[in-house]
């Protein structure tokens, strides 16, 4: 009797599980299916295109998308990874500083914000910074919806990811090995140096997880970036006017009643499901070494 | 290459903390040049810890704190002005377990002090320097053929050797050692005891080791180390052969449990 | 020796800056959103939180749909959350064959970074229409006037529900693994060698970890009323006053934010009641947050 209800009892955990993954498996056969259907049906010029006139029988493109989550990854890339790993190895290698300890707290804290909040604050305080300056009569030299702002609402959120994985893989190397690097008289720096080679492998993975966050949000990006349906002109005049990426087009295009939208939003998913699955990739073959 | 003058070292009333735990109790030593200066003494008695207060190594320990002087040729290397890190390109160290890098070539770890110092203008003289500390280590022969092989393929006793050359490369003008053939078997012992008493000759050699007959081997003056005081000092011959404290003498004959 | 202070000491100091700058723009934003969403209250007072409307035309914002809609979709998801993570968690630790697992749990684990907006995606198009098919074909009509109905396209508090639950489940389930691998060998093999059946022994376990399923739990939670987009897609966006009634459409404070970005600047009001809503997510948050430290601490997991 009890090994039957045994037998139930852990049927019903596997049932269980098979519900949670089930739903999984399913988005990602269908975003598949559904994406790859819009993209060959419109290949190469799909990833080019802009978007076609709303409940037009074309589905267009998302060239502007693509452009725009780039150059938005890019730019915060730029300000999020030196940021996370300096002050990573300040962290770790400072022995009595307290600076350090408090970083790490923040960040902890930082990681769990919801990102809506995050691109609303940074939102907040271009604001401010507009108001401050206009006081000065300065004009302000981040428009409140721009890619630069996008950019640092994105970095803001990739930060914690790239210094909590900085700190463990610098904390993580044995003590005799950084006995061995201090005791020839290497200076803070130069041992700094040697350690972040040593764990590269580690740190990589980190950036990857970052830049990964950063290509999939959508929500720091509403009162930021705001979003833009056609291609900026190629100059660095870009940075300074509101910009799209292929999450805010997702969302948007989704949520539009217009099927060829909903349609490209499928194509869109497909291409950032792909990119996305690769980086997963890649950072688990990076954290096996 | 001749023979340098090695340098002089003075303790004076350190006192260490390692956490809450007082672990060097007000040591004061004089270290003289060009000898092999050994500290001795039971486990846990502070040795160790006492020796990483010579080349500052202690400030990467977060929960160190040091009191009192340690004046290396005069000069207290734990007054405001000095970078700890100076004092680390003068004097090197040896530790228990080998250390060298493991994925790096032989020529690459003993290159490592100078290369990070950059206190060699060119590949040649860089070339003679890691020849010069691998013959100093007695490992030159042995390696000569494969110094672009990993370092982790040597043998333990040769590793030890290669940390003593990587750091003889800096051309320090003392050495620290502690315990360094305690995980060694015999032979790999006595080659490491051989070259000590060699290097005598171009530096200050202090040795940190629990074995009392080790220390009756190669030195020329001893300290007893008993938690964390100074119980005795004074020339090896002396030590060994008259100690004042009950506890030396029962530390040299062997009755004391390590 | 010391004469020079080393230039590679203070560029190792110049580092700091970093430090800085993170500690900095964390206590700007905090600052931020204190004192811009404190602002609302002035004008409306306690009302913003205790009555449930929405209106740019009449300048007039109480956000309580939203904090029910909130809190009730992110109850519901856990509750549904907690059942998955540990049936998942014990199938991937304790019954899945070594050759599996490996492939299980990777797969549990890319669920984790697929890009939120995806999930909307598929629950707008997917899992919206399942909950509105079966609610039009197998809930009868008097539970229907209780529980309300899903939009036309199946968006309702419980379709945005049950998408959380399959969002945070990975997480959870990553968590009572690592719970579950911490118990002792010892107890496990004395449960065993009593005679008991593996079911036993598994609720026993789970029973002995059941405070770190709780810590678990919390964060899941914090996790629930914090996501934004992939529940803005298939919640419905509407002011529903009556957030009780789960299977109708309804807002949460995270996907009003959301939903209200475009046009935030038309209106003189509604920028400020954009941050008090934002505000109070926030406070919900630290709550969580204060309390999972305080929990943890308390005893070791």
């Amino acid at each position: 009797m009890r090994k039957i209800s045994s037998y139930i009892g852990l049927s019903a955990m596997i049932a269980l599980f098979v519900a949670g993954i089930a739903p999984i498996a399913h988005l990602i056969a269908i975003v598949s299916i559904k994406g790859i259907q819009v993209i060959s049906s419109n290949f190469p010029s799909y990833l080019f295109q802009e978007r076609a006139l709303p409940g037009s029988s074309e589905v267009g493109g998302v060239g502007p998308y693509i452009l725009g989550t780039l150059v938005l990854v890019a730019i915060a890339s730029a300000m999020g990874i030196p940021v996370s790993i300096f002050a990573a190895i300040y962290t770790t290698q400072s022995i009595r500083s307290r600076v350090g300890p408090v970083t790490s707290t923040i960040v902890r804290a930082l990681i769990e914000f919801p990102t809506i909040i995050v691109g609303l604050t940074v939102y907040g305080m271009l604001r401010w910074l507009e108001a401050v300056l206009g006081l000065l009569g300065i004009q302000s030299p981040i428009p409140r919806f721009s890619a630069l702002s996008g950019a640092i609402a994105l970095a803001i959120v990739m930060l914690p990811f790239i210094y909590t994985q900085t700190e463990e893989s610098l904390r993580g190397v044995p003590i005799h090995l950084r006995e061995a690097i201090y005791s020839l008289g290497a200076s803070r720096i130069a041992a700094s140096m040697i350690l972040v080679r040593y764990v590269r492998a580690s740190i990589l993975a980190g950036i990857g997880i970052g830049v990964g966050k950063a290509m999939g949000e959508t929500a720091p990006l509403l009162f930021t970036a705001f979003g833009r349906d056609i291609y900026p002109e190629s100059s660095p005049r870009m940075l300074f006017e509101p910009i799209g990426s292929l999450t805010l087009a997702i969302y948007n295009m989704g949520l539009s009643g217009y099927s060829n939208w909903v349609d490209s939003a499928w194509g869109a998913a497909f291409i950032l499901l792909a990119i996305s699955i690769g980086l997963f990739i890649a950072i688990r073959i990076l954290s096996a070494r | 290459m001749q023979s340098q003058r090695g340098a002089s070292i003075e303790i004076k009333s350190l006192r260490v903390w390692l956490g809450q735990r007082e672990v060097i109790r007000g040591i004061s030593l004089s270290i003289p040049s060009n000898t092999v200066f050994t500290i001795m003494g039971p486990s846990g008695s502070g040795k160790s810890t006492l020796l990483r207060a010579i080349n500052r190594i202690l400030d990467i320990y977060p929960e160190s704190r040091v009191e009192g002087s340690v004046y290396i040729d005069g000069v207290d290397i734990y007054s405001g002005r000095i970078d700890p890190s100076d004092v680390r390109k003068m004097i090197g160290m040896v530790f228990q377990i080998p250390n060298p890098i493991p994925n790096m070539s032989i020529y690459d770890n003993v290159a490592l002090g100078p290369r990070i110092n950059r206190i060699v203008r060119d590949k040649k003289e860089l070339n003679e320097l890691v020849k010069w500390a691998l013959e100093r280590a007695y490992l030159w022969d042995e390696v000569r053929d494969r110094l672009g092989k990993p370092a982790g393929e040597l043998s333990g006793g040769q590793q030890q050797r290669l940390c003593i050359a990587r750091a003889l490369a800096m051309r320090p003008r003392a050495i620290l050692m502690d315990e360094p053939t305690s995980n060694l078997d015999p032979v790999a012992t006595a080659k490491i005891e051989s070259l000590i008493t060699e290097l005598r000759k171009i530096l200050t050699v202090v040795l940190v080791t629990h074995n009392p007959f080790q220390a009756s081997r190669v030195s020329d003056y001893v300290a007893f180390i008993y938690d964390g005081r100074l119980i005795e000092t004074g020339s090896a011959s002396k030590i060994f052969t008259r100690p004042e404290s009950e506890l030396t003498e029962k530390y040299v004959t062997g009755r004391m449990v390590s | 020796m010391g004469r020079k202070m080393a230039r590679g000491e203070m560029l190792f100091r110049s580092f700091a800056l970093s430090n800085i700058l993170i500690i900095a723009i964390v206590a700007v934003m905090v600052i931020l959103l204190g004192s811009e969403g404190v602002m609302i209250y002035i004008k409306e007072g306690v009302s913003f939180i205790s009555t449930s409307i929405w209106s740019g035309a009449r300048e007039s914002y109480g956000i309580l749909f939203a904090l029910g809609g909130s809190i009730i979709t992110s109850i519901i998801a856990i509750i549904i959350a907690l059942a998955i993570a540990i049936g998942s968690a014990v199938t991937l630790s304790e019954l899945a064959p070594q050759s599996m697992r490996l492939f299980l749990s990777s797969l549990t684990d890319l669920s984790a970074s697929i890009p939120t907006v995806i999930y909307g995606l598929w629950g707008l198009y997917i899992l919206a229409p399942a909950v509105g098919w079966i609610t039009r074909e197998w809930i009868p009509e008097s539970v229907r006037s209780i529980l309300g109905t899903p939009g036309s396209i199946g968006t309702s508090l419980l379709t945005a529900s049950i998408l959380l639950s399959i969002m945070i489940s990975p997480f959870a389930t990553a968590m009572i693994r690592e719970a579950l691998s911490s118990v002792p060998r010892s107890i496990d093999e004395a449960l065993y060698s009593l005679g008991l059946t593996r079911f036993e022994v598994v609720v026993l376990k789970l029973r002995y970890i059941r405070r770190a399923i709780a810590t678990a739990m919390m964060i899941a939670y914090g996790r629930a009323v914090g996501e934004t987009i992939a529940v803005s897609m298939v919640v419905g966006n509407v002011v529903n006053p009556e957030f009780w009634r789960i299977l109708s459409p309804g807002y949460t404070i995270s996907s009003l934010i959301a939903d209200q970005y475009q046009n935030a600047e038309s209106y003189n009001y509604m920028v400020p009641a954009i941050f008090g809503a934002a505000l109070v997510l926030f406070v919900i948050g630290v709550m969580i947050n204060i309390y999972v430290t305080l929990i943890t601490r308390g005893q070791r997991l």
